[in-house]
């Protein structure tokens, strides 16, 4: 299922969520990056249909979303999880399912009963099919999400901070059940999580302000941090500079800070890039240009 | 699969949900209690069935239609919550059969205790004077005069619901409710429908096919829009225009969900 994203921008009252986004992918799992407010929920809901664009324009398998037809055609193979669902607590999963089977369209009330058990075996909750959702844990509820996604086998699904709220045992389980939906299927992940991308997708995208900063393969965001990444241990305080903080540890006689700059501070260690190195060197750089170019408008 | 198939699947589930929603049943138990209390007050059994099936149905929509708003003014917003009105949106099947199906199911729900009280009044009906065919008449009673009284209040509520809170709608749909079937405006004039066809009060098509007497159909505020009642014909266009009204508050409300 390729998804073509041209020239996209939505702006609310003045304020642009999204300015000029081009992305393109195929099958296959991408990540998508960045930090609160860079507009990867703005994005999602675009690319589900449930937002318009104020311009630009989004095809999906051939597709295009900014008319009716192309909408109708793409809420057929698409499945969504919201970032926040509140499910409705009088019904089990089971029957949950079985409503979210007939909205999509799965006519068929076997082919439907078939697919519901499958996806609640897929997420583990064969067992508390008939239990109300009212008397689900976070975990659960989110599994339930995943589960009602997948109904009517969508060839994209659309995942939205899907690990957020979940204890790091689920946030685990949960990771990898999202790594087993690649496939034939396109899934768009987003998050703000590095670590849920990291082990779950090859490919990432990430958004800063409102635009695509990087788009390449998931282990090459480290290149961002490479010769720039520092260690530097103080008794205590955080040390000064213009570097930006990648991690900070207490060591029991001081603190020990991961930064990354181009201009390393005495006794500042270098240390091998990460991934999360990488990505606070790609906002660091993202939020320079912006600085930048706000500065060369002035 | 086709609209109606999708709303009757709505229906099942929202029905279900309804059903297990412990809010419906406070709400509508007691009004059907006190729906009881009016009901048997009416029946004299001196007159024919039929009449007396038609006034315990009138005597029912002085509770039983502000009750069902009651119950009912959350139903369209719930599924508005976190989250959820987002999925929904995205589904393929989410047109207007849903808000119609969402709105039907639990009605049918929230109705269900009127109706059995309905089928024990019938059957008092019948001792009393002494018709077998009673209960069938106070069955017609019910689906003329009360159902489409509740359907427009359910409506009304559904849509305050959206465009208020749910709390606000509901309280807001009681005198929304006496302001547009029972407001006298002799004795205050203000600007009311009371009296059109344009408006539940019942009086119409219980005057058309239970022979009761209208106290206020025929004397609305607008002459053209207050025919005399005159059988089928007045009792129709009621029915009809209560109908028109429903449908227009549930296209409001389809509009608002889309929002």
């Amino acid at each position: 299922m390729d998804v073509t994203i041209t020239g996209l921008t939505k702006a609310f009252k003045g304020n642009t969520a999204l300015n000029a986004v081009d992305l393109e992918f195929g099958g296959g799992m991408i990540g998508l990056l960045g930090p609160n407010g860079a507009g990867k929920t703005t994005l999602m809901r675009l690319l589900t249909g449930i937002l318009r664009p104020s311009s630009g324009r989004i095809t999906v398998g051939g597709h295009d979303l900014g008319n009716r037809a192309g909408r109708a055609s793409v809420k057929r193979m698409l499945g969504y999880l919201p970032q926040h669902l509140d499910l409705y607590p009088d019904l089990s999963a089971r029957e949950f399912l079985d409503y979210i089977g007939l909205l999509k369209g799965v006519d068929d009330k076997r082919a439907r009963r078939a697919q519901v058990d499958a996806l609640l075996g897929q997420v583990s909750l064969a067992d508390s099919a008939k239990q109300r959702l009212g008397g689900f844990s976070g975990g659960m509820k989110r599994r339930v999400g995943i589960a009602q996604a997948l109904m009517g086998d969508p060839r994209l699904v659309v995942v939205d901070e899907p690990t957020a709220s979940l204890d790091p045992e689920e946030r685990m389980r949960f990771r990898s059940l999202l790594a087993s939906l690649g496939g034939q299927r396109t899934v768009v992940l987003s998050t703000h999580m590095l670590d849920d991308v990291a082990q779950t997708c090859s490919r990432a995208a990430v958004l800063a302000a409102g635009r695509v900063v990087y788009d390449g393969s998931t282990p090459g965001l480290t290149a961002f941090a490479e010769g720039r990444t520092y260690r530097i241990d103080t008794g205590g305080p955080q040390p000064a500079g213009d570097f930006s903080i990648a991690n900070a540890a207490a060591t029991g006689d001081g603190m020990r800070y991961r930064v990354i700059t181009d201009t390393p501070p005495p006794k500042a260690v270098p240390v091998s890039a990460t991934l999360e190195d990488g990505y606070v060197a790609l906002m660091r750089d993202a939020r320079a240009a912006r600085e930048e170019a706000a500065d060369g408008g002035r | 699969m086709k609209g109606i198939a999708v709303a009757a699947a709505v229906v099942r589930y929202e029905a279900r949900m309804a059903a297990r929603s412990r809010a419906v049943w406070i709400g509508m138990v007691p009004v059907s209690l006190l729906g009881a209390v009016f009901g048997f007050a009416t029946l004299t059994g001196q007159e024919s069935a039929r009449l007396n099936a038609g006034a315990m149905a009138e005597t029912l929509l002085v509770i039983v239609p502000i009750g069902v708003a009651a119950v009912l003014a959350d139903r369209l917003r719930r599924s508005r919550t976190t989250g959820l009105g987002e999925l929904l949106d995205t589904m393929p099947l989410n047109g207007a059969a849903c808000t119609v199906g969402a709105l039907g199911g639990a009605l049918a729900v929230a109705l269900a205790p009127v109706l059995a009280l309905v089928a024990v009044l019938g059957a008092v009906i019948a001792v009393r004077t002494g018709d077998p065919v009673a209960p069938v008449w106070a069955l017609l009673a019910f689906l003329l005069v009360v159902l489409p009284a509740c359907v427009w209040t359910a409506a009304l509520a559904a849509l305050l619901g959206l465009a208020l809170s749910v709390t606000l709608a509901r309280f807001l749909v009681i005198p929304l409710w006496y302001w547009a079937v029972y407001w006298n405006y002799t004795l205050w004039w203000v600007p009311t429908p009371v009296g059109t066809v344009l408006v539940p009060s019942g009086e119409y098509p219980a005057q058309a096919w239970f022979g009761t007497t209208p106290v206020w159909a025929g004397y609305g505020q607008l002459d053209w829009l207050s025919p005399a009642p005159a059988g089928a014909a007045t009792g129709l266009a009621n029915l009809a225009c209560v109908l028109l009204g429903t449908a227009l508050m549930v296209g409001c409300a389809r509009l608002m969900r889309k929002r």
